[in-house]
């Protein structure tokens, strides 16, 4: 029995502390978890230290690390989004990240969205943004402006929506009205560099997020942009009834699939002469504050994951646009990335606040009853910054 | 409850000491001693709603497949313990957890958050300055760092734990102890009787250089990776006294107090565990003088919980 004992007692320490010593534990979601596992045999046969790559879903990697961290059994370095970035960050869950100088090696929109408080919290790997798809059958050019996209459906006769833009009929979506709110200077947060969003200053109804909204509520009222969801935009698309649809890269696979509409993407058109900045969403690997291999694990995400060769293979396996410049500078054949990647660059980071959590439902019905001409730009611009301003003082 | 000693059913279910009775016996027994196993682990966590529940659970086992007569406990036991398991506790932990604070920026214990804010560096007031290391050990196995800056200036030194103060080692002359730079890259292969750690060797250390820091005359090197270290004004921005509950920032002097569940500062701010700083909300809850207390009056935070940290175990 008291063998028993002693051997239970030594393999628990084992589990507890010693198998830790030379290993790494990465968590990720089923895709990048594949193309980890691809580049990681590199890492292992250089340095001797073994790297474990444990498939979790994306949404529970954000809840469990809350959970397992502390408890001593998280991951030394998990995949996670941008805007887990405030949470993880005001619970004390994640290192920050040095890049020093080597910040040059990334584009400034992904160390902005994973950056809180003046800090950075993972190394980016991924950028994804909005863009305007178009039928190539229809439109034999991308339309700059939307001036230029009424005359092209103007000129077409049997389609039944003009311009597809997921947010009207029964699915408020904020995320893809967005560029309208921001292209005149309307913002959510106000964002200064030094000390990130101020949640006190909301802009959902300042002059230009109300311009710009009063500009899609005049589309609508010229029959361009009509009442889609999600779906209704995508269907209408793809089955060659609709000229343009404003979506994003994870898109890609159903156009691909599909031979009956022939497709181009370009940047999203101007709004009354100016860019639309889109919300940039942003892919990254955190450093959980609880890894007991720190510098293995720094060692790991700067010297190995931050490099072009890591960073290349990535993109291969899971071809989203990099936030690694040179690799994205390898693209420059490839027409769909480079387009992605143009839209990114006018961009803004989508707020990595928690209070972001109260934005999403009053903006998107406001930007609802706007897209279903059921409402004045002004009136639902005004209602949604209220609604936000209430559920942020609490 | 039926009587079943008293009925057939009763007196088939229980055959004398037949064969199924030693199985029994001893798969009871087993988990009887998984049982004892867990009561000192659970002590000495202090985890003593689910001793109670553990206690109660074996208790049960116990009584349903060793009391002879107890025909239908047996087949219930296995439901009961697993419906107390996943419908009777969680319903139980969430009315618990709703009575606490736990949110955003409130899910480590004190100690934790402790540990987490006496991580945090005094950041040096420039750009962050990251500087090239290569690691040095000697024959005991004591390592050695050697610091070099984009400048081409170095430093050779025995780096301290970050906790501790320096001490009179620190920074020596590589000059007085004998450099060999045979290659001639300007990076010696050792230095006294310090060797040069190369590709592996350096990875193999890798545990030993955690939380190492080497004083520099700009302040302090901390090991960010195997080949590259972090210059940073001084080591430790917080630090906690146990003896009064309070945190002392290092960087302005000031003197944070423990409030419910968390840190607050002189200037109205309350410190999160990641080192930010936001506004208590109400404010005059954090601002007061007896602000524990005073936070549980006027409803900051449930007074129900007794620790003003949740706890989670």
């Amino acid at each position: 029995m008291r063998r028993v004992f002693i051997l239970v007692a030594v393999a628990l320490l084992a589990a507890a502390g010693g198998a830790s010593a030379q290993s790494l534990l990465i968590w990720a979601d089923e895709n990048r978890a594949t193309a980890l596992q691809e580049v990681v045999p590199a890492f292992t046969e250089a340095t001797g230290v073994e790297v474990e790559i444990e498939v979790v879903g994306f949404g529970d990697i954000r809840t469990q690390a809350g959970v397992a961290g502390p408890a001593g059994e998280g991951p030394d370095l998990f995949v996670g989004a941008h805007d887990w970035t405030g949470e993880l960050a005001v619970n004390g869950l994640v290192e920050p990240i040095d890049l020093g100088a080597r910040a040059g090696e990334f584009f400034e929109v992904a160390l902005t969205a994973f950056s809180f408080e003046g800090k950075l919290y993972a190394v980016p790997y991924v950028t994804e943004t909005i863009a305007l798809y178009y039928n190539t059958g229809m439109a034999a050019e991308a339309p700059a402006t939307f001036e230029e996209i009424g005359a092209v459906c103007a000129a077409l006769e049997g389609i039944d929506n003009c311009v597809g833009i997921p947010g009207g009929g029964d699915g408020a979506d904020a995320y893809h009205n967005y560029p309208f709110v921001s292209a005149l200077g309307g913002y959510i947060f106000k964002y200064d560099a030094a000390t990130g969003y101020d949640p006190g200053d909301v802009g959902l109804d300042s002059e230009g997020a109300v311009a710009g909204v009063a500009f899609l509520a005049g589309l609508v009222a010229d029959g361009l942009v009509g009442p889609t969801n999600y779906n209704t935009a995508k269907t209408l698309f793809l089955e060659g009834k609709q000229p343009f649809w404003i979506t994003g890269p994870w898109e890609l696979g159903s156009l691909n699939a599909q031979d009956s509409v022939s497709w181009g993407v370009a940047k999203l058109p101007t709004i009354a002469g100016q860019a639309p900045a889109p919300f940039v969403g942003s892919q990254g690997m955190f450093m959980s504050a609880f890894s007991p291999n720190k510098v293995l694990a720094r060692t790991f995400l700067l010297d190995f994951v931050a490099t072009p060769e890591t960073m290349r293979a990535l993109y291969d396996a899971d071809p989203r646009n990099p936030a690694y410049r040179e690799v994205f500078d390898q693209l420059a054949d490839n027409p769909v990335a480079q387009t992605f990647a143009l839209s990114a660059a006018d961009g803004v980071p989508m707020p990595n606040i928690a209070q972001m959590g109260a934005v999403w439902g009053p903006l998107g019905n406001a930007l609802l009853l706007v897209r279903n001409g059921e409402s004045e730009a002004e009136a639902a611009m005004k209602t949604a910054a209220e609604g936000v301003r209430e559920a942020v003082e609490g | 409850m039926i009587d079943h000693r008293a009925s057939p059913a009763g007196r088939r279910a229980t055959p004398a000491l037949g064969g199924g009775f030693w199985v029994k016996l001893a798969a009871v027994g087993l988990l009887d001693a998984g049982v004892v196993w867990l009561i000192p682990v659970l002590i000495a966590s202090g985890s003593w709603t689910l001793l109670a529940l553990l206690l109660a659970a074996a208790l049960l086992i116990n009584y349903a497949y060793l009391r002879p007569g107890a025909v239908a406990l047996p087949w219930l036991a296995p439901g009961l313990v697993f419906m107390g398991l996943f419908v009777l506790w969680p319903v139980l932990y969430t009315a618990y957890v709703g009575l606490t604070n736990w949110s955003t920026g409130h899910i480590l214990s004190k100690e934790q958050a402790i540990e987490r804010l006496e991580s945090i560096a005094v950041e040096s007031t420039g750009d962050p300055v990251t500087l090239d290391l290569a690691v040095f050990r000697d024959a005991e196995g004591g390592l050695a760092f050697h610091v070099t800056g984009s400048d081409g200036e170095a430093w050779f030194g025995i780096p301290r734990p970050r906790g501790e103060e320096p001490g009179e080692a620190g920074l020596l002359e590589p000059a007085e102890l004998g450099v060999t730079d045979e290659d001639g890259d300007g990076l010696p292969e050792s230095i006294g009787a310090w060797t040069r750690l190369q590709g592996l060797q350096v990875i193999g250390v890798a545990g030993a250089m955690e939380n190492l820091v080497l004083d520099l005359p700009g302040g302090q090197a901390e090991v960010l990776t195997t080949s590259s270290v972090r210059l940073v004004a001084s080591g430790q921005r917080y630090r906690y006294d146990s003896a009064t509950g309070t945190l002392l920032d290092t960087q302005t002097q000031s003197t944070c107090s423990t409030v419910v569940g968390a840190f607050a500062c002189p200037d109205g701010r309350q410190l999160d565990p990641g080192g930010g700083r936001s506004w208590a909300s109400p404010t005059s809850c954090a601002s007061s003088p007896t602000a524990a207390s005073a936070a549980r009056s006027c409803g900051c935070s449930p007074g129900t919980s007794s620790s003003p940290w949740p706890r989670w175990r």
